[in-house]
């Protein structure tokens, strides 16, 4: 102990995402999208007409993408989805906070996140629309409610789970409340917020497509249920491919610099 | 040294007739009192889960004794307002660093909850991380340490508020033997340099025996005093010399009835 190794003087050495790394991933995911396209084409010259090929769907993405009702549809439900994300993850994680810090709460709320976990999520819309109507603030009622629970459970475990050893510490030193919230806690929940907002996010997009297709006349879940009693499978996968784009592009540019700033230090 | 404390020379530490419930029901500490001179090293020694370390946080004012007083130069302990605390450095069995925070930003993080002027936490920070010699590693975030760096780390954190007393639970508990021989030896080297009050709780009778001026040995649970041992071995002591072989001996002796199944 008295003599530290060389290596030891250095700083911290926070190794830099290299483009090998980056390389590394890309290799896996180009050969996976390949493969799905090949298998995907397969079928379609195999089957009786009814799966669209690559470039019956191409076509159908380029005609989508030049008409300018799209663009109207995608900021709507883009707008929805930006809602129900953020009230969702603003409820979701004060709820499971509270759940964390006290037992008598958890006990009273527990039973109410299992069963919302467990109705399936066209119940949330389904039942909306029977007893509250139409309008569109209805469905998202429906769709901030079908989202909470998600994110409850992730907040929840992440308080109950704090080290305790930390609480102590913060106690013996007289920490001030907002350094315990900010720098004790906050940092141990961070990760947890983040994953949750991700959760969030992904059960967000997937339910108001689907809150759009039973209950709205316009958005891209409404375009795809059209496209389906069109009988145009070339469309819905078209508007279901625009969509994964989209999601992907929050994801890269959104998250991952997230989890990259609330996790260096355990790097 | 400050004025209170010349006034209170005698006993730096007093716990009366102290007796801690858990929350459960279950007695933890029975009825221990117990007095820590001033600038000692002060080991309690007891059994694994005898209520020794509990008897430490209500020290610390972590908890609330069930009975009994406890006061820190002069001023209790008991239901005292934070504010009027006095401070006190704490190290615990495992560091309990914040992992996001830099060693120098821990230290600075206590510091600055301390009340130490931020014109002094650079001059502060550098002592006790040199006095542990791990000034080299300030820049360094706790998960890049090793296990006995960390705890060096907490050590630093505990000295730099320049604490009355100074509180121990079992903090080479984690470490391996070699780790925690040379930490021993250092530890009584910051202490004499220090000059502060030493309280370390240890299951290890060798260690008690190798590090204090006085050993408090307690019972199993719930903990009770069975003896104060004056610890007459000149310093610097040898961890193996014959001495203190002999004098470990007698010790496991006389507790092994009172420790044994």
């Amino acid at each position: 102990m008295s003599s530290p190794a060389v290596a030891d003087l250095a700083g911290p050495a926070i190794p830099p995402r290299t483009p090998a790394k980056f390389r590394a991933g890309l290799v896996p995911t180009v050969v996976a999208l390949a493969l799905i396209a090949v298998v995907w084409e397969a079928i379609a010259r195999t089957s009786d007409g009814w799966v669209p090929g690559l470039a019956a769907i191409a076509e159908s993405l380029v005609r989508i993408l030049t008409t300018g009702s799209t663009y109207g549809d995608l900021v709507l439900t883009l707008r929805r989805l930006l809602i129900a994300f953020v009230a969702a993850t603003v409820a979701g994680l004060a709820i499971g906070a509270m759940m964390g810090f006290s037992k008598s709460f958890e006990a009273f709320m527990r039973p109410l996140v299992v069963i919302g976990l467990a109705i399936p999520d066209p119940m949330y819309f389904i039942l909306a629309l029977l007893l509250l109507g139409t309008a569109e603030h209805v469905g998202m009622l429906a769709l901030i409610l079908a989202v909470i629970p998600f994110v409850v459970h992730g907040a929840d475990t992440g308080v109950r789970n704090r080290d305790r050893g930390l609480d102590e510490m913060s106690r013996v030193y007289r920490l001030p409340r907002r350094t315990y919230w900010v720098d004790v806690l906050g940092r141990q929940i961070a990760p947890i917020a983040v994953a949750s907002m991700r959760t969030s996010l992904a059960f967000s997009w997937k339910i108001v497509v689907l809150m759009e297709a039973l209950t709205q006349p316009h958005g891209i879940g409404a375009q795809i249920y059209y496209a389906f009693r069109l009988l145009r499978p070339d469309d819905m996968i078209a508007y279901a491919l625009i969509f994964v784009m989209i999601m992907k592009i929050i994801e890269v540019a959104v998250f991952a610099p997230l989890d990259r700033k609330t996790g260096d230090w355990s790097r | 040294m400050s004025p209170e404390d010349v006034s209170t020379a005698v006993s730096q530490i007093s716990v009366r007739d102290v007796e801690i419930t858990y929350p459960n029901g279950a007695v933890a500490v029975e009825d221990i009192s117990l007095d820590v001179r001033h600038g000692e090293f002060l080991a309690i020694l007891g059994p694994s889960g005898c209520g020794k370390s509990t008897l430490l946080q209500a020290v610390a004012g972590l908890l609330t004794p069930s009975r009994g007083e406890i006061s820190i130069g002069g001023k209790p302990v008991t239901g005292a307002k934070n504010a009027h605390l006095p401070s006190i450095g704490y190290v615990f069995q495992e560091h309990r660093l914040l992992p996001w925070r830099t060693v120098e930003q821990n230290v600075e993080l206590v510091l600055s909850a301390g009340g130490v002027p931020k014109a002094e936490w650079a001059e502060r920070t550098t002592r006790y991380l040199s006095m542990l010699q791990i000034e080299h590693l300030r820049k360094r975030w706790p998960m890049q340490l090793s296990g006995g760096q960390r705890q060096r780390a907490s050590i630093s954190r505990a000295l730099a508020l320049e604490p009355s007393v100074v509180l121990m639970d079992e903090p080479f508990g984690t470490l391996d033997e070699v780790t925690a021989r040379a930490m021993r030896s250092e530890l009584l080297d910051v202490w004499q340099r220090t000059n502060r009050t030493f309280v370390f709780v240890t299951h290890s009778i060798r260690e008690a025996l190798f590090l204090a001026d006085r050993v408090a040995v307690f019972t199993r649970g719930p903990a009770r005093l069975i003896e104060t041992i004056d610890i007459d071995l000149p310093r610097p002591r040898d961890y193996d010399s014959r001495e203190l072989a002999a004098l470990e001996g007698q010790v496991v002796a006389r507790v092994l009835d009172v420790w044994g199944e």
